[in-house]
Parts: C-alpha cells; structure tokens; sequence
C-alpha cells in the first residue's frame, strides 16, 4: 500500500544546530536562503499538480470573499427581523417558479433573507469552524504522535493504544454523543469534531517522528547534550511539519463536513448562520415539498466546492511531499 | 476480436441493470394492482411520534391519546361541534343534591370488540383501578384525586360518591377498559398493552404495530355509534417533515397534517388534494420569571428581581408586536393570542375589551417604565433602581424550534427599543427544563396543548402548583405566579357545574393572568391539515367553525370519513402496463445473461495459453 | 477521514508495523494480541459511555421524572430501585455487568429496552450498509482498476474527478437532492421507509416492495463512499504495475486485462479488503445520515431519534452497539489481513 510516511525524507531542510559558530548574520542569512530556496522548489512541485492549482485557486477566491463579507455586503441582510425579501423566493433569473421571483440573485430563505448573502457569511462560520476544529485535532494529534515517537517505550504503547482507539470510534457518533451533552454552541462543535479527528494525524506523526529520530544528526544533537523538549520541537517538529500541512488540509475538508453534519443534526448554534444550518432550516421548513431547489442546493454546493477545493490541495501537498505519490 | 466483447459486456451489463431496476419498479405495481381487489380499504394517516406504549393509563405522548380514544371509550365525549360534554358510554349524569354523589346511565347493548357486552361493572373496575393502583393513575392523578367511592348497582348504572363536591364529573373522559382483560394482569406499570388485536368498545382497535413503522386498527362494525364506514385505519410513520407530504401526493397516505406554512403553500393546487387550515388548541406564549419561590415562600433560582415588578411585565407585553410575528414567522397562518386559554374554546375563551386590550405601543411601553422609575443609563439601557441592575434578561428558547429563534430575535430588537438589553440563549428541552425548573431563567418560551376542560391548564397558575423544595424536581408551576385572588376563584369554578357561571369565573381569571401578565400568549398557531379529496370525503371537524381533522378531543373525523367510489378501469389499465414492463424487464435479463454465457465460453478458448 | 492517509494509518498499525513471522506459532501470537487488544478497546469504550452519558448526562432520575409529579419519597425509592445511591466505581461495575449481559438500559420515549430497540433495527441496516458497501466495493474495484491501469487517460481522469466529487459532498445534502428528484419531480421509487403498509402479506410481494424502497438510500450512500475504494484500488493497481512480475508476463506474451484480471488485481485487492473493514467506522456515520434522510427503520435513525429529549439511554446504547461493532470488525480485519497477508502465506 502506498506509504506516504515511510523513505524519502521531505524536499525542505533540514533544521540548524543552534550550538554551531555564531557568526550569526550569516548563518541566519544561510538559513533563510535556504528556506527561500526550498520555498521554491515546492512550489515547483506543487505547481506541476495541476488539480492542487485548482484547489488553491478556489480556496483563495473563497477565503477572499468570506473575509471581505463584512465590507462588500450589509450584514443587516442577515438579520430576521429586518429579512428584505418575501419568504422562499425564487432566483431572480428563474421564470418557472413557485411563486413570484425577487431580486434576489439566488432566492430568499423561509423568511425572507437572501440565500446568497446566507452563504456567503455562512462561509465564515462553517471556515472558521473547520479551521479551528482542525488545529485543535492537529494540535492534539502532533502532540500525541511525537510524544509517542520520541519517547517510545510503555509511553509509546499507552498513547498508541488510545489513539488506536479513537481512529476505530465511528467519529459521527462520537462528535453527536459529545455535542447533544454539551449544548448546541460553536465551542461544542469545534470541541466534538477536534476530539474526533486527531487520530489519525496522531499515527501519521509517529511513524515520521520514528523516521527522522533515526537520523544521524539527531544523535549528534543528542550526544551534545540537547534535552527532550529541545529535541522534539527544534528537531523533530520542523520536519514533521510537512506531512502535517498535508494532513491538516484533508482535516479541514472532513471538519467542515462534519460542521455541516452536525447542524444538520440540529445540533448546531441556532443563531449562528451556518452552511448546515442553512440546510437544516431548509429541510425543516418544507423546502423540498415547496420545491425551494434555490435553498437546497446552494449551501450544499458551497460544502462541494470548500471540501474539493481542500481535497485537491491535500493530495496535491501528500504528492509533493512524497515522490512517488507525483503523476497521480 | 478481444476488443469487442468487452463493449458487448459492459453494454449488456448496463442494460441488465436498467432491466432489473426496471422490473422491480414495475412488477411491484403490479403485483399491488392484481391484489387491489382482496385489499381492505384502508385510510392512511401520517404520523411521526414514537409510541411509548398502548397502556391507556400510561402513555404522555399524543400517539398514546389518540390510540386510546379510538380503541375505547369514555363515560363522556367531547361534541364536534363545541367541545361541550355529551354522552358517551354514559347516556345521562345526575349529580345528588348534596353534590357528593354522581349517578351515571351506562348504554346499553354496548360490545366490546371481542363479543363480551360492556356494563357498569367494566367502569366500576377502570375507576376502582384507578383508585388502588398507583401506576394507573400516572398519567390521571388528579381524576381520581376526590373519589371516595365508586359502585355499580346493577349492569347499567354507575354511582360515584366524592369526598368534595368537583365538576370534573363532567370531564369524565378517560378510558373505560375491559374487566375480564385487565383484571389479569399482575403488574399494571410494566404492561405495555401489546397483546394484539386490542380488545375495547371503541370504534378501531389496533391489531399490528411495527415500532417506528405502521401502527394498523381495524374497524369495529359493530360500533354502537355507527359502524365505520371502511375497514382498517394505518398510521404510517414518516421521520422528516417532507417524507409524509410527498407520500400525500403520490397517494401513499391519505391525511398529513402538522405542515409547515411553505408545505402548506406548496400543496396549493395540487390535484385531488384538499387543505385545511383550522384552529388549534396549542398556545405559543413566552412566561416570566415572577420570582421563583415555594410554597413556604422561600426564593431560588436566579431570575432578575425587576420581573417581579408587574408594570416591567406590562411595558414589554406593549412591545410586542403579534401581527408582525404571525406575519413573518407563521406566514400568516396564525391567530394573535390574546388569553390563556385559545380563541378555539369557545364556551371559556375571553377576550379584553377596549381599553384593557393591549395594543402594540413602544411609546406607551417607554412610559410605563419611565413612570415606574426605570431611568435609563448612558447606554440607553435602563436600570432598576432597587437592586441597580440593569434591565438585562435572558431569553430562553428550545434550540431545535427555528420559530422560537426567529421570534426570540423579534422580541429583542423591539425590548432593545424600550432600553431592555436581551441575551438569547437556547437549549434542548431537558436543559431548558432543568433550568426553568431550577428557576434559572428570565424569560423563557412556553406553550401548551390545552383540553376542553381548563382545570388542569389553569392549575399551572395557582400557588399549591408552587414546589415544596428548591431542588427543581417538582414540575407543576410554569412561573412560579402565585396570586390569591386567582387562587380562590380557581377553587369556585372548581365546583360550579353550571357552564355559564363558570365561564364567567374562569373569564376572570384569564384577565387577571392578562393584566398581570406573567405569561403573554403570543399566537394561536393554526394548524395546517391536507388529505386525498379524491379519495376520502365526509370527515367531520372539530370544532364546527374552522375545525381541525387530526387531534381532535375525540374519534369523530376517523368515524365520520367515507371513501369516494373509484373507478375499475384505471386500476386495470396499470395492472397491465405493468405486467407488460414486468415482462418486457425479465425477458432483457434473460437475453442479457444468455449473451453473456456466450461470451464467456468464446473468451476461455481464447485463454488456454 | 481523509482518504489515503486513512488507509495509510489503518494499515501501518496492524500488518506492516510487524514484520510478518513464521506462519503457526507467530500467527497464534498474533491472534492473542490482537484479541487482547481488542478486550482493552472494548473495555474503553463502555467506560467512557459510562463517563459520558452519566456523568455528563445528568442525573437519570430527573429525566425519568420529567412529566410525572412525584415526592421526594418516590425520588428517593427511585434512585435506590436504579441503583444511584451506590458509589460510582460499584454503578460502574454494574452498568459493566449489564453491557455484558445485553443489558443497555430503558429509552426514555419508546420505554422498552434499549437492546431490544437495537436488535430490531439491525436487520434493515445491515441490508442497507450491506448493500451499499457491496455496491461500493464492486464500482471501486472495476472503475478503480480500469482507472489505475490507463494511468492519465481521460477515462482516469474523469472518473477520479467524480469520485473525488461525490466524495466531497455531505451524504445528507445528496439524499435530499435524490428525494427532491425523485419525490416530488418524478416520483419513480418510494422516499420513505421500508415497505409500504398496503403491500399484501407474503414472502414475495414483501422481498420486492423492500428491494423497491433500498434502490434510493443504497444509491445515495454508495455515491458517497465509492469513491474511496476507486482511490484504493487505483493506488494499488498503480503499485504493482511498477513490479517485475508483471513486466515478465506481459514480455510471455499475455493479454493486457488477462495480466489484469490473473495477477495485478488479486494482489492489489489485499489492500481494498482490508479497506472494507476498516472504512465501518465511516460506513456508520453514512448509515445514521441516509436513514435520516430517507426514514429507513434502521440503527442509524435510531441513533437520530435518540437525540430528541436527548433519550440518553438510546443514545449511550447506540453508541456502545456502534463502537462494538468497528472494533470487533477491524479486530477480524487485522486477523483475516495477517492470514492473507501473501508473504506470511509464502514463507
């Protein structure tokens, strides 16, 4: 089976023994233009992926327009009582029905509000739930996976166990077990979800940590007297970190999928406009019977088109990191 | 060639599959159509609340009510067309002069479903039951609460002597089941009552019952109020809301109701279907905290002291805005709520006059407070000038009603406009419980399913409702109001047996609840029905103005439907379109599977290396 | 659950972190270890349903007491008739024992037993989930080889796409688009549930008009997840081709798809078998969203109705039934791997 984690060492340098000369200009200098110079050879790399082109391309477009929702658009629109529509109107390029169009360029939602400028904020909440579940989950899983690798041993068995355990746990009934007792908040879900998802990014860890702490440099940092701590993030972090990029961009697809899921459960903020919110508003209020399709299929384009876009960089990143995952 | 089987496979591959989707969309129909004639006829009605149990003494939940109001009888009904009491099992009531005894005519030549003839003795049991047996008071308590004794003379009467004089002899509207049945089980809480069929006087008795998926009934034909006048009634389980509308139009089931206003309008229209918008006995009202305390008087919880002040309570009732809300919110399709009670009891409803109605009026609304001494501070929210706090509340909303969201935000911007800062919080309905029991809260949503009979309903007003201890397990109060005044006139109508004095009582009592406003009732929401008119007809409504079909105090529109007369050509016709897909289906995937046998057998010689 | 690391991570635990030893006392070894390790996951799981549900859930007496008045007195009998006053280490023995026992407690709004409940619904489930996973596996397997084997071609790169499409959209939006097309615009297969209440009875008439309603929900959640077997199998398939043993048998002259079918795809399906049981983790949370959707009589809608109230019983039983289920198949998964595994077969 194709093993993104075990061989070739990542393309980005290697880290820098701070115990050498201190001429420290230069040896800064050095670094950077390596860096500089690594920098570029990924994106070489990555530009020869043409799908992860895509990804990123639809992601920049996306996270632009989600951060430039405030200044483009009047959040007023958002709120109920102040809805400028009629409820469930359709687009207003849309001759056929039911009921009269608008002016709306993707229809109004049950209660009058425009479902385009919903996505658009919706955008923020369900990216910044993803984004936060994610580093959450990547936060815990690095933790544990390094831990693990450095240490090995009974520490090593003992942390594997568990995460072994949480990767069998079906996340989704997890993530609802967790967030139906903790209350229908944000906090809940970015909580349910980054709970749910470290685990892989855990083992991913651990077998690269167990590969670079083979590494002859590191028994020199070693020998030299450098301690736990010191070893684990100036050594083994950095060139874990690649593979944890990679790791991170898939998680950020599965958390906004599983944002949207868990509102759709009712689970969710009400008051907070979410994609799966939207949709679960949607199916509530009869959308389907109504024949509302504007409500319905926009809010789930949008989680199409965000988790692609993740996926595509995801794999892009897992090709460029792993040579012979390249021309696939 | 090698090339060319390959194709051949995948294309007769593809067509087999196309065949047999085909053939069993088709065959399935057909099979139906060939049977159609030996089927019953059957009214289908969609439901979606899980059953707990068919134990009419047990069950909380509607689907329970309702079952049991069509399995059996009660001593008392409610009438189609007002909700007033009128005879059931028992034909006519006297209450003694002392008012302490009650003599009921029991019917006769009453069956139960199983042959046995109902008497006065089958009551004489269920209340006997009632009476000694703790669990089969669970879900009646307070029924049996004044009894002292209940006898049964001889087959056809039934006396029943009270500890104190109540008019809840003519809210008699509890089961009556069978004697020689119940009298055998051993423990009454743990009985389920699924021994099927179901034996009762009534006019269906369930028969089959697949959890979450069907419950069926069949008719009684030998109903003493008129056989029904088809065979087998079938509550079919659909979990999401569209589900059942869908299945109203392509004819799976026939009555769908709780609709939503866009299902509502999106059925509008729609061939062979009939709406129904009625009156609802549901109140949807937002109650405050008046200061939660128990019956000692001792204070808990951690509600705002202001809400104590009745003037704060009346300013926000001017704020709030119901036309917009039934606007915006129902769609319309709702009545503005004026009294506790709803507008559909009409025989109790009252309705402020004049200037005691209150009118949406921010400005009246800033008056009142200002006038009551709530100043507002630099940020334009006012303050409480005897704790100094300022006027910040909780509103509290059930997280997975989307209306009460909607509301709640209504409700804050227009209290922001009278310097009242509002923080919405939602919960799901066990936390919302807890804290409203605890007394943790400020204002918080509410509504009720109200009976023909507004004892228990206002009971939840008056201060025995209050809790013995702070610990928020006891669960009778809705706010924690307590009012003498209320409570006394409780107590008369208690007793008053005669309609028009007790309306008159109980019509003060909802205007004190009106003017002091712990609660403010803020829509009727009507509810929205549809059934097959092509197919069903003659369903009797209640009430008679404007009355609902589902949910009724009673089996009246079940009994009441006739199946329109369909024509046989038509079910011919599909019968045999669907034979000839059915065949057509089975001969592609002969044909398919034969080409395949000789593709392969070329293909193995063509293998031997 | 990303796609390739997944897999990557499911399989490095089990049979490539060990290297693969002689076939008899090793395999033993092997087994005890694993089952081992699969008593402690067990374990795991029932303590933190018990941690979770009753200890962040609330005391049980309150919700059981919700609608009913009752004294203090009652409470009290109540919480001794549940066992409540007892410490918690001995509760934790006894919900234990239970678990165990096929004990998982009452639900709250269906009053019977939870296990009951479960085992009622685990027939429609397994067909469900059976037929989807087959249906996923068989797409995958066929389009995923195909792909591999025609690396770049239009053929690979449209159907990857697809996959890659299906894969990204939320299994519940697809189902309420299939129920929006084919409910209200066309209205060719049933929406709802399992079998139509006016299907007359018979073993025939019963297997068809359930077959009829399983042709929706078992196409939506195999759009979904068939596009992780298409990704395996294609990985795969791209890995063996690089191997000698396929370079000698094309240069003997062998037809393409004949190599294809004789030696490429046997030792490329190890991978995707082993996949099949590991994605039940992901195959469960599919299940709980389409049979939402489309009202089918399965665990996974009760899983949904357990959410009202919140039922905690319901809830905590379904997920101890869920988490047994994953562990005990990914234990079966990582034993049948071991036996398969081709270079403890040779040795």
């Amino acid at each position: 089976m194709t093993a993104s984690t075990t061989g070739t060492p990542p393309p980005t340098s290697p880290d820098t023994s701070p115990e050498e000369p201190s001429r420290l200009t230069s040896t800064r200098a050095v670094v950077w233009q390596r860096r500089r110079a690594a920098l570029a050879r990924f994106w070489r790399d990555y530009r020869q992926q043409r799908a992860g082109v895509v990804g990123l391309v639809g992601l920049a477009l996306i996270v632009v327009a989600a951060l430039a929702a405030p200044l483009i658009t009047d959040a007023s629109g958002l709120d109920v009582t102040r809805a400028p529509g009629k409820r469930l109107e359709p687009p207003s390029w849309w001759p056929w029905g039911p009921g009269e169009a608008g002016e709306f360029f993707l229809g109004t939602d049950e209660t009058g509000r425009s479902v385009a400028l919903l996505t658009l904020w919706g955008a923020r909440v369900s990216l910044l739930v993803g984004v936060t579940a994610t580093l959450l989950a990547i936060g815990i899983g690095t933790l544990v996976g390094i831990t693990a690798g450095h240490f090995g041993g009974w520490v090593s068995s003992v942390l594997m166990r568990v995460t072994d355990w949480f990767i069998v746990l079906p996340r989704l009934v997890l993530a609802i077990a967790l967030a139906a007792l903790l209350g229908p908040t944000i906090v809940t879900i970015v909580v349910a979800i980054g709970v749910t998802s470290w685990a892989g990014t855990a083992r991913l860890i651990r077998a690269q940590t167990l590969a670079v702490e083979a590494r002859p440099y590191l028994e020199r940092a070693r020998a030299l007297g450098a301690g736990h701590w010191h070893q684990m993030t100036r050594h083994v972090l950095p060139n874990v970190m690649p593979l944890v990029l990679a790791s991170t961009t898939l998680e950020v697809a599965s958390a906004v999928l599983a944002e949207a899921t868990l509102s759709f459960l009712g689970l969710g903020d009400p008051a907070r406009v979410s994609w799966g919110g939207m949709l679960s508003r949607a199916n509530a209020s009869g959308a389907v019977t109504y024949g509302a399709w504007w409500y319905l299929l926009t809010p789930g384009l949008a989680i199409l088109v965000v988790v692609l876009c993740f996926t595509l960089c995801g794999r892009a990143l897992e090709a460029v990191f792993n040579p012979r995952l390249r021309g696939r | 060639m090698p090339i060319a089987p390959r194709r051949w496979r995948r294309v007769t591959a593809g067509l087999a599959a196309l065949a047999c989707v085909a053939g069993l969309a088709s065959s399935n129909a057909a099979y139906a159509d060939q049977t159609a004639d030996e089927q019953p006829t059957q009214l289908v009605v969609a439901v979606s609340q899980s059953v707990d149990t068919f134990n009419p003494f047990l069950s909380f939940f509607a689907i329970g009510y309702t079952i049991s109001g069509l399995t059996y009888d009660s001593l008392i009904d409610w009438s189609a067309e007002d909700y007033s009491p009128v005879p059931g099992l028992a034909t006519s009531w006297e209450e003694s002069p002392d008012r302490l005894t009650w003599t009921y005519k029991i019917r006769k030549g009453v069956k139960f479903s199983d042959g046995t003839p109902l008497t006065a003795r089958d009551a004489e049991f269920t209340f006997n039951l009632m009476m000694t047996d703790e669990a089969a008071r669970a879900s009646s308590a307070d029924l049996v609460e004044k009894f002292e004794s209940v006898d049964a003379p001889d087959d056809y009467t039934l006396v029943i002597k009270l500890k104190e004089p109540t008019n809840q002899m003519l809210a008699l509207d509890n089961p009556i089941v069978p004697k020689h049945i119940w009298e055998k089980i051993d423990n009454l809480g743990e009985y389920k009552n699924f021994d099927f069929p179901l034996v009762g006087s009534g006019p269906f008795q369930v028969v089959e019952f697949k959890t979450d998926q069907f419950i069926r009934l069949k008719a009684n034909k030998d109903y003493w109020g008129g056989a029904p006048k088809y065979d087998e009634l079938i509550f079919r389980y659909y979990k999401t809301p569209d589900a059942a509308v869908q299945a109203l139009i392509n004819g799976s089931v026939d009555l769908v109701s709780g609709l939503t206003p866009a299902q509502y309008r999106g059925l509008e229209g729609q061939k062979g279907i009939t709406r129904n918008q009625a009156q609802n006995r549901r109140t949807s009202s937002i109650t405050f905290n008046v200061g939660a305390q128990t019956r000692d008087g001792k204070p808990f919880g951690d509600g705002h002291p202001a809400l104590k002040d009745v003037r704060v309570r009346q300013a926000m009732h001017h704020a709030v805005n119901r036309e917009e809300i039934i606007e915006k919110v129902y769609d319309g399709m709702a009545t503005p709520g004026v009294s506790y009670i709803p507008r559909i009891f009409s025989n109790y409803f009252w309705e402020p006059e004049g200037p005691e109605k209150v009118e949406f009026d921010i400005a009246k609304g800033n008056q009142i407070l200002d006038e009551a001494g709530y100043r507002k501070g630099p940020d334009g929210i006012r303050v409480d000038p005897k704790s100094g706090r300022p006027l910040s509340f909780r509103l509290l909303h059930h997280a997975d009603n989307p209306q009460y969201a909607t509301i709640a935000q209504y409700l804050k911007g227009w209290w922001k406009e009278l310097g009242i800062d509002i923080k919405v919080q939602s919960a799901d309905s066990t936390k919302l419980n807890d804290m409203l029991y605890a007394g943790k809260f400020d204002v918080i949503f509410s509504g009720w399913g109200v009976g023909p009979d507004p004892t228990s309903i206002l009971s939840l007003y008056t201060c025995d409702a209050l809790p013995s201890d702070t610990s928020g397990t006891e669960r009778n109060t809705d706010t924690f109001y307590c009012n003498e005044r209320f409570d006394e006139l409780h107590e008369q109508q208690k007793l008053e047996t005669d309609l028009t004095k007790r309306a008159e009582l109980i019509a003060e009592m909802q205007k004190i609840l009106y003017t002091e406003a712990p609660v403010i009732t803020l829509v009727y929401a009507d509810q929205l029905e549809a059934y097959r008119s092509d197919r069903w007809t003659g369903f009797v409504k209640q009430p008679a103005e404007r009355g609902m079909i589902s949910g009724q105090q009673g089996h009246w529109a079940f009994l009441s439907a006739t199946p329109v007369v369909e024509t046989q050509e038509e079910s011919a016709g599909g019968s045999r379109i669907g034979l000839v897909l059915g065949g057509g289906a089975a001969v592609l995937v002969v044909a398919a599977a034969a080409v395949l046998v000789a593709i392969r057998r070329r293909q193995t010689a063509d293998e031997r290396e | 659950m990303t796609v390739e690391s997944s897999l990557v991570a499911g399989s490095e635990g089990s049979a490539t972190s060990e290297p693969p030893e002689r076939s008899g006392s090793g395999f033993g070894r092997y087994l005890l270890t694993k089952l081992g390790g699969a008593a402690i996951s067990l374990f795991m799981v029932v303590f933190s349903a018990f941690f979770l549900f009753r200890i962040l859930g609330g005391d049980p007496v309150d919700a059981l007491t919700r609608e009913i008045p009752t004294t203090p007195e009652e409470r009290a009998a109540l919480r001794e008739r549940l066992g409540l006053d007892r410490p918690l280490p001995v509760q934790f023995a006894d919900y234990l024992t239970g678990v165990l026992t096929g004990d998982l407690g009452e639900s709250y709004q269906y009053q019977r037993p939870v296990m009951e409940l479960i085992l009622e619904r685990l027939g429609p489930t397994v067909l469900l989930t059976g037929t989807a996973l087959v249906l996923s596996a068989s797409l995958g397997l066929w389009i995923g080889t195909k792909a591999g084997w025609r690396q770049g071609s239009r053929y690979d790169r449209l159907h990857v796409g697809v996959a890659l499409t299906l894969w990204s959209a939320p299994t519940f939006w697809l189902g309420l688009i299939v129920v929006m097309v084919f409910g209200r615009f066309l209205g060719l297969f049933p929406i709802n549930g399992m079998v139509s209440p006016r299907t007359p009875p018979g073993f025939w008439p019963q297997t068809l008009d359930t077959l009829h309603h399983l042709v929706l929900p078992a196409v939506t959640m195999t759009a979904v997840i068939y596009a992780q077997y298409v990704l395996v199998m294609r990985s795969s398939i791209l890995d063996e081709m690089g191997n000698d043993y396929l370079t000698t048998a094309r240069a003997k002259g062998l037809r393409d798809d004949l190599v294809r079918r004789r030696h490429a795809v046997p030792n490329a399906l190890l991978p995707t078998v082993t996949l099949l049981f590991l994605h039940l983790g992901g195959v469960v949370g599919g299940a709980i969203l389409t049979e939402t959707v489309f009202s089918w009589p399965g665990l996974g809608l009760l899983a949904y109705e357990a959410l009202k109230i919140p039922d905690l019983p319901l809830l905590q039983g379904t997920f101890v039934f869920f988490s047994t289920a994953v562990i005990l198949a990914n234990t079966a998964a990582d034993i049948v791997y071991r036996f398969l595994d081709p270079r403890v077969r040779q040795s």
